[in-house]
């Protein structure tokens, strides 16, 4: 984008007049003498609610007859669509993890 | 353009070690960057009065650390201060007008409809613009930040930002311009 000569120089103008960064002079040893302690991050809801999808998850998986015929084939060597289902089920939840392991890496 | 972006790297490592630790230490870091430049802008918002400045500053930097953990990096460690800094300045400000209300006081008008005068110089000029243009023209210009990040810090839509700078700098140009006609007329 560029500007027009005249606004350049109001810029330059705004800019001579703006002092800058301010010294410290003992600022931020006297606000670190104020700062509080920090709380702790309770880790505990986290890992309840972990905890509590992996056991809805389980129990309503083991209702279902998909997962223990899917789990006799592979045990057996079968290619059978139960074991392609299972397969698939458990690509899709490591891709999951993975893009949520990458956004928190980015992000952190 | 890499410095920007090696410095926006050092603040993610500062917070994250205050994430994680609780490292005072590297909070300490993080203040000693950042408190030149949001005590600059506030000197700026509050016309120099360097004292209540100061007092704000203190405010921003103890609610960085208690909120720390609301910065998520999606923008600059120092536009997310400047931000706090802003909502704390809109506040101050709200509590000394209700203070000047309590008291009856009658704040005088802020500039006179009158054209501009001689004596105007490049300062007063600044302090006739509208509150909200003279905000934009500061984090805009003087503290140098893109028009998306002065967006976020006024809490401003992005078109009404370009709008305030466009027309802060053609008011300023104009008045500007007024003055240095009138000063070739009259000589010292």
């Amino acid at each position: 984008m560029t500007q027009s000569p005249e606004h350049d120089a109001i810029d330059a103008l705004l800019r001579r007049q703006f002092d800058g960064a301010v010294p410290d002079d003992g600022f931020s040893d006297r606000v670190m003498q104020q700062l509080p302690a920090r709380p702790r991050r309770r880790a505990w809801p986290l890992w309840s609610g972990i905890a509590a999808g992996i056991a809805a998850c389980a129990l309503s998986l083991s209702f279902t007859p998909l997962v223990h015929l899917g789990w006799r084939d592979w045990a057996g060597g079968a290619v059978s669509p139960p074991v392609i289902a299972l397969l698939l089920a458990v690509a899709g939840m490591a891709a999951l993890a993975m893009c949520w392991s990458l956004a928190e890496a980015d992000g952190s | 353009m890499a410095d920007s972006a090696a410095e926006a790297r050092v603040d993610r490592a500062l917070v994250a070690r205050v994430l994680l630790d609780g490292d005072r230490r590297a909070f300490e870091q993080l203040m000693r960057r950042h408190q030149g430049m949001v005590r600059a802008q506030l000197r700026r918002l509050l016309h120099g009065d360097e004292a209540t400045a100061d007092d704000i500053a203190q405010e921003v930097f103890l609610l960085a650390w208690r909120k720390l953990d609301q910065f998520r990096g999606d923008a600059a460690f120092r536009t997310w201060l400047y931000r706090i800094a802003w909502s704390c300045f809109l506040q101050a400000q709200r509590r000394k007008t209700e203070l000047a209300e309590d008291a009856d006081v009658i704040e005088p008008p802020a500039a006179p409809a009158q054209p501009v005068d001689l004596q105007l110089d490049f300062e007063r000029a600044l302090r006739r613009l509208s509150e909200a243009e003279q905000a934009v023209l500061l984090h805009c210009v003087q503290l140098g930040l893109s028009h998306e990040e002065a967006a976020f810090v006024l809490a401003m839509p992005l078109g009404t930002v370009k709008t305030h700078a466009t027309r802060g700098k053609a008011k300023l140009k104009s008045w500007l311009a007024a003055w240095q006609d009138t000063a070739k007329e009259n000589p010292a």
